[in-house]
């Protein structure tokens, strides 16, 4: 809460709750290193992905953690740069849950990789042509600013660089999620892609999922903690995150709105945006955008009366909030590689091996999934660590 | 080596004991240090020279619709299996038969790396495995290569395959192997060797008697393929994203 | 002490005993020997603790610069160490107890080479009369021969240390009949074409 009694401590119980979770976790973890070790042995053919769909499941689930983790830093940075004192008892748990979410979307990304023993290789030798060069530095610097952070939270003598560390954060991840939007942004050959519009729109999605992601999180702790400082007991954060959720939303609707409307202006993209509104994967698109859509209603009739939500429904709507949002991202990434690249317009393809008049639907594997998975176990594993053993956890009785 | 059969017999269980310890990961990680590469003027005659530039003149006229002899050509070269899935299987060329929208008159032709020159797929690649050679090919170093699939989702032509499986059987000319991305590599191992040595693809055409690959160095305005490219043009496949491609088309 | 530390402590003092005790009865690796010639591209120390090295900065010259024939292939190694079976079938070079299996089994160095580049030699190597004459010990130092043509800067400076280090005699030795074989092989499919079609 905002009064000034808010103390910091580690999550000192043993109690069931947090053994049970942390058990949950380390075996889904484990399940998910199963997944990735049988996909790296066996080769990527275990999975739904072929040389037409090139980046498959495993890809939207480390772009949704990277995009959550960039996001989940809204509690601290309203907190320190914007003085909003609603956010301070959850400033350092939202630095945490930042870093642990872009280590855990990292994970994922590599061991999706073709040779991820050759991980020396990525980090030794640069393309700077490459966004994703340069995506390397943006990611491992977020960690390390993460870290700086933490520390003028946590120590007294530091917290005259609370501020412009935040600040600097801010901007580093503003920058990090238009390099991750950008990864898609530039790709000249796929229509459905071929748009700088990517990367703001990431940076909408990623305020979405890293805020929700956040309010998910705060019940969870307080709940090892024995805390009453949680949501369910603060209103006036709650429907501050609601207001802020809102206008992210209505951001993500916006960006989206312009890209899939201006394609259908677009002559040389029109084939691509039938296929996205209608194709394969257009169910994913409009449930998405529709759950989007109601969830932000929701929102601005709650706050129009002024009434409260049940816990249970704000849970249930932040839960809705990131699938919803992990569906859009699974229709940029996957949908854009399910149509056929257009090689000859003025053309019929009538026969070609390769998927030249049309490609075969995606479907990913279970591999695929526990691996995903496993990637958001990793992030909340090591989330439930780093609490254990630093003051992070808001309380009000100490 | 060994001077007598109980010295071997110790020697046998030694090195079973350190495959053992091997397997496991114990001994010996990372023993060969990398070396950096140094980039510095060549002092061997026979490097590939900024003074050529590679390329493939595809006469569509002469390209039967059916006739993938230039596919096998370039499987047997490169010892890719072509049995397995279409889906996931390497497809380094490929045959498209075209019906034109407002004419209908059909042709085919075939489609592999197009060896540009501002080659999308070495702008993207996060560790420069992907590369243009001096002399316009356009290669995936396999050692450096991590996989990221990167340049397949930037690659306009669908020219790159990724190898989904392991692989036994490699050709030695032709090393190839799971987790990697690879593509048409003009058949430099041929051409670099060799004095007039022609990729696989364009002598399999002219064995099939179609003739419709023509290969030579864009660069010497005496060569084959320019003297054709000049009298009967050829355009690139999407000339509007500007590549500045090595691989043009006659009658597209 | 929790048992979970005490039972880590054991299996790695166990594993160092073992280690240890293995080295006292130390015999090396059984290598066998090559099937083709008596005599390496370069001297057998050289080759025993620079080949890495050696083909590595070939590897970079060939396939960035697209160098071609310059000695330190690996391609010819797996073409004179591959043994052959009983049934004169060439055996992969990476095979338990082979040539490149036997010795990094020894130093427990994982080979990376065989999951891309071919294990067997190339095909019909060895098969032709050109193998007269492998077995004559070629004297004449490549090195010396032209060593600008035949060596990157790199390479040059690590024979040269080689060099230096074992004095006058250990001269880097090459085989003109292997490099003949190798530069005139020919597979089938290398088929010359008339100048002009170019």
């Amino acid at each position: 809460m905002s009064n000034p009694t808010t103390y910091f401590q580690p999550v000192r119980t043993w109690s069931g709750n947090y053994l049970i979770w942390m058990f949950a976790l380390v075996l889904l973890v484990l399940a998910g290193g199963y997944c990735a070790y049988h996909m790296e042995h066996e080769g990527h053919h275990i999975t739904g992905m072929n040389n037409s769909v090139v980046w498959g499941l495993p890809h939207v689930f480390a772009i949704s953690l990277i995009l959550a983790a960039s996001g989940a830093l809204n509690g601290a940075t309203l907190s320190s740069v914007f003085g909003n004192k609603l956010y301070t008892p959850y400033a350092r748990l939202s630095v945490v849950l930042s870093v642990c979410l872009l280590v855990g979307g990292l994970i994922v990304l590599v061991l999706d990789l073709g040779r991820p023993d050759r991980l020396a290789v990525a980090m030794t030798t640069y393309n700077f042509r490459s966004i994703f060069s340069w995506n390397i530095f943006l990611y491992t610097g977020f960690i390390a600013i993460g870290v700086i952070y933490l520390a003028t939270m946590l120590e007294r003598s530091l917290q005259r660089f609370n501020r412009p560390v935040g600040a600097l954060a801010l901007l580093w991840r503003i920058v990090l999620t238009s390099g991750t939007g950008s990864i898609f942004g530039f790709l000249v050959g796929r229509s459905a892609l071929d748009s700088a519009i990517l990367a703001p729109l990431f940076i909408a999605l990623s305020l979405v999922m890293g805020s929700a992601a956040l309010a998910l999180v705060i019940p969870w702790v307080s709940r090892w903690q024995h805390s009453s400082v949680s949501l369910h007991h603060a209103p006036p954060t709650r429907q501050s995150m609601m207001k802020l959720l809102l206008w992210c939303v209505l951001a993500v609707l916006y960006f989206s709105a312009v890209h899939h409307v201006t394609n259908l202006y677009i002559a040389e993209h029109r084939q691509d945006e039938h296929n996205v509104l209608q194709g394969a994967f257009a169910g994913v698109f409009w449930l998405g955008h529709i759950a989007i859509i109601a969830t932000g209603l929701v929102f601005l009739q709650t706050l129009r009366h002024s009434g409260e939500l049940s816990s249970t429904a704000w849970h249930l709507l932040c839960a809705v909030l990131l699938i919803a949002c992990a569906m859009i991202l699974y229709t940029v990434i996957i949908g854009s590689q399910s149509t056929p690249q257009l090689l000859f317009p003025d053309k019929i393809i009538t026969a070609s091996s390769f998927g030249d008049a049309g490609v075969p639907a995606y479907r990913p594997t279970s591999w695929e999934w526990g691996f995903g998975m496993g990637g958001i176990a990793l992030s909340l594993l090591l989330l439930g660590l780093v609490l254990r053993v630093l003051p992070i956890s808001p309380t009000s009785q100490s | 080596m060994q001077s007598s059969s109980t010295n071997n017999k110790n020697s046998k269980a030694q090195q079973a004991r350190r495959r053992f310890l091997q397997k496991l990961g114990l001994l010996g990680a990372a023993a060969d240090s990398y070396t950096l590469l140094e980039l510095q003027a060549k002092t061997t005659a026979s490097a590939a020279s900024g003074d050529k530039r590679w390329g493939l003149l595809i006469d569509t006229s002469k390209c039967a619709s059916g006739c993938d002899a230039c596919v096998r050509g370039c499987n047997t070269e490169h010892g890719i299996d072509a049995s397995d899935s279409d889906l996931t299987r390497a497809q380094w060329i490929r045959k498209i038969d075209l019906k034109d929208k407002l004419t209908g008159k059909e042709s085919s032709l075939p489609v592999m790396c197009q060896h540009c020159d501002s080659a999308p797929c070495v702008d993207v690649c996060p560790t420069g495995a992907s590369f243009k050679r001096a002399d316009g090919v356009v290669l995936v170093n396999k050692h450096t290569c991590i996989g990221c699939r990167y340049c397949m989702m930037a690659c306009p032509y669908k020219a790159r395959s990724f190898i989904h499986e392991n692989l036994t059987e490699q050709k030695p000319s032709a090393p190839r192997g799971k987790g990697t991305v690879e593509s048409c590599t003009l058949c430099v191992h041929r051409i670099d060797s060799e004095q007039d040595m022609q990729p696989a693809c364009a002598v399999a055409c002219t064995d099939e008697a179609h003739s419709a690959i023509v290969f030579g160095d864009l660069n010497d305005p005496d060569s084959n393929i320019s003297r054709q490219l000049q009298s009967a043009g050829g355009s690139q496949i999407r000339s509007d994203l500007q590549l500045n491609t090595g691989v043009r088309y006659h009658g597209l | 002490m929790c048992p979970e530390r005490a039972f880590g402590l054991w299996a790695i003092l166990w594993l160092l005993l073992a280690s240890g005790l293995g080295h006292a009865s130390d015999e090396g690796p059984i290598i066998p020997p090559a099937s083709f010639g008596d005599q390496c591209v370069a001297d057998t120390e050289i080759m025993r603790k620079q080949h890495m090295s050696l083909l590595n900065h070939q590897r970079d010259e060939t396939v960035i610069e697209g160098v071609r024939g310059n000695p330190f292939s690996l391609v010819g190694c797996v073409n004179c160490h591959a043994q052959k079976d009983d049934n004169g079938q060439a055996i992969r070079i990476d095979a338990e107890g082979q040539f490149c299996e036997s010795c990094h089994a020894y130093a427990a160095v994982k080979i990376d080479c065989f999951s891309c580049h071919a294990a067997l030699p190339e095909e019909g190597f060895g098969n032709t009369h050109e193998v007269i004459g492998l077995n004559t010990p070629v004297i004449a130092p490549l090195a010396a021969a032209d060593p600008a043509k035949h060596f990157s800067h790199q390479q040059r400076q690590v024979l040269q240390s080689h060099r230096v280090a074992a004095g006058p005699h250990n001269q880097l030795r090459g085989n003109a009949a292997l490099k003949n074989i190798i530069s005139t092989h020919t597979t089938e499919h290398q088929r010359p074409v008339n100048s002009d079609t170019r």
